[in-house]
């Protein structure tokens, strides 16, 4: 159980007290964003066991770069960061055919080539969106882009200026693909209403 | 599941319903994952902590470390202050004690010269008054000192105090140990030590012997080489009393014989000033009074006034 102290702490705070050796400020970070990230990839990925997988890169790394951490920006902005370059790194590994001028210079195209899996299949779509929540599942539609803009704005909370940060690109670009990840949305979900 | 109708409203209702939907979601990361996070955190923050540990255990011989370059500083700075000091001694040992030393054994000599004027000239021969180190003292200072100094030849005086090299054969090696001092020995503290030993002792002996007077040496010498006739029996005839007047080299400037001795009081200053015209004020120190004895069954035949003028601005003999 967090103390009162870890649970008013800011993400930072957390991470510079573990930095200096409190294991409970780490517990108390990793429990304040274990479902955020995790749902994060998951939503990404499509593979429980490939979410475990980067969940625990993910975490590792932060745990690793702990003590060269920096407060210069939210923690939240880095950790999502560091999740979008491990899914990316782990698609690299998984294509190595891929040249790297396929691999845009900020990893969209990487997002963009990331396996869907078979639960996000069409075929498996109206099951899946019978048994949890349509809307779940019209994120999960969207194009990686999209997809990742509209996951770190609502999973990592991120501001738009947060996520050019974390993704690479322009500020506009970011409103754009999150307007048009809404509008997609939209239309997903008054097919299915 | 309901959305909002609204368009406008849409984007913030359309996170909120997909919060509310993820919520609902029962999907998890495995419950192993986040035991083998927190354990890896947990493994990583011990390790820092030992790390550190171990950083701070290092940190100490860090200081201990720099503690030990300040006593290496300390002690290489004490050897060389000991360096320098022993080759000052070695440098000018030759011509003396150190410059300390020096000037305190010419004034000790010049004192004890001074104590015991009238002594015998053997004993200025034999006692080693040393000659200043030249480069340490003030010219006038040195010719003075040196004045004083037992020499039963003046030109050899004279030409002492300018050839450097030469002045250490004319001074008694102050002790054994230091007679050859070499520079291979600079660094040695014992053999330091066993100079300044010498030097005190050799010090000590100059300060006990009685030493001579230079001056009436140097009188004897000069009356002897200008009036050698005084000192033949068939010569003479009574009480000669000659004012002398000499350089500091020990070369005679002015002397006159008077014959018949004067009456009255004998004042060596004043006989000075009425026979060579030469006041006080000329001379480097007070005028003397010396009485000689001719020969061995005819004393005090011979008085002589002299002294020792304070410039030697030429030669000169007879009466003014």
């Amino acid at each position: 159980m967090l103390r009162m102290t870890e649970a008013l702490d800011s993400d930072e705070a957390l991470m510079l007290r573990y930095s200096a050796g409190d294991v409970r400020a780490f517990e108390a970070l990793y429990l304040r964003h274990e479902v955020k990230v995790w749902r994060y990839i998951y939503r990404s990925v499509c593979n429980q066991a490939t979410a475990d997988e980067l969940m625990q890169d993910v975490w590792f790394a932060v745990a690793q770069a702990a003590s060269r951490y920096q407060p210069t920006a939210r923690f939240t902005t880095w950790l999502f960061t560091l999740a979008r370059h491990r899914m990316i790194d782990r698609h690299r590994r998984a294509e190595p055919h891929h040249s790297p001028e396929l691999i845009h210079e900020h990893g969209e195209r990487c997002i963009d080539q990331l396996p869907a899996e078979a639960s996000c299949e069409p075929s498996q779509q109206v099951q899946s969106i019978q048994h949890t929540n349509a809307l779940i599942t019209a994120v999960e539609q969207l194009p990686a882009e999209q997809r990742e803009a509209f996951l770190m704005q609502a999973e990592g909370e991120l501001s738009i200026e947060e996520i050019s940060v974390a993704t690479g690109v322009s500020f506009e670009t970011v409103k754009s693909r999150l307007r048009y990840a809404r509008g997609k949305l939209k239309q997903i979900l008054q097919e299915y209403v | 599941m309901s959305l909002p109708p609204s368009q406008e409203n849409l984007p913030d209702e359309l996170i909120e319903a997909y919060r509310r939907a993820s919520a609902a979601d029962g999907q998890r990361p495995a419950q192993h994952v986040r035991e083998t996070i927190l354990a890896r955190a947990r493994h990583l923050a011990h390790a820092a902590g030992s790390a550190t540990e171990h950083a701070t255990a290092s940190a100490t011989p860090a200081a201990n470390d720099s503690q030990w370059k300040w006593k290496a500083a300390a002690g290489l700075a004490a050897v060389g202050l000991t360096g320098l000091l022993a080759v000052q001694t070695f440098r000018t040992a030759p011509h003396g004690p150190t410059s300390a030393d020096g000037a305190s054994v010419t004034e000790n000599a010049q004192h004890v010269a001074q104590a015991t004027s009238g002594t015998s000239t053997s004993a200025a021969v034999t006692a080693p008054v040393s000659a200043p180190a030249p480069n340490r003292l003030p010219r006038d200072q040195f010719s003075r000192s040196y004045s004083n100094a037992a020499s039963p030849h003046p030109h050899e005086a004279a030409t002492a105090p300018t050839d450097a090299a030469a002045a250490p054969r004319e001074v008694a090696p102050p002790a054994p140990a230091a007679a050859a001092p070499s520079v291979e020995n600079a660094g040695h503290q014992e053999a330091f030590a066993a100079r300044v030993q010498s030097s005190i002792s050799a010090l000590a002996m100059r300060a006990t012997t009685p030493a001579p007077n230079a001056s009436r040496d140097k009188a004897i010498a000069a009356v002897r080489a200008s009036f050698p006739e005084l000192f033949t029996e068939s010569a003479m005839t009574g009480t000669v009393r000659i004012a002398m007047v000499l350089n500091s080299d020990g070369t005679v400037y002015r002397t006159v014989s008077e014959e018949p001795v004067a009456a009255g009081h004998i004042d060596a200053a004043s006989q000075l000033s009425r026979a060579l015209g030469i006041g006080p004020d000329e001379l480097d120190g007070p005028a003397e009074l010396l009485t000689l004895n001719s020969t061995a069954d005819q004393p005090n035949t011979i008085v002589v006034a002299f002294g020792i003028r304070r410039h030697n601005l030429g030669t000169s003999s007879g009466a003014p």
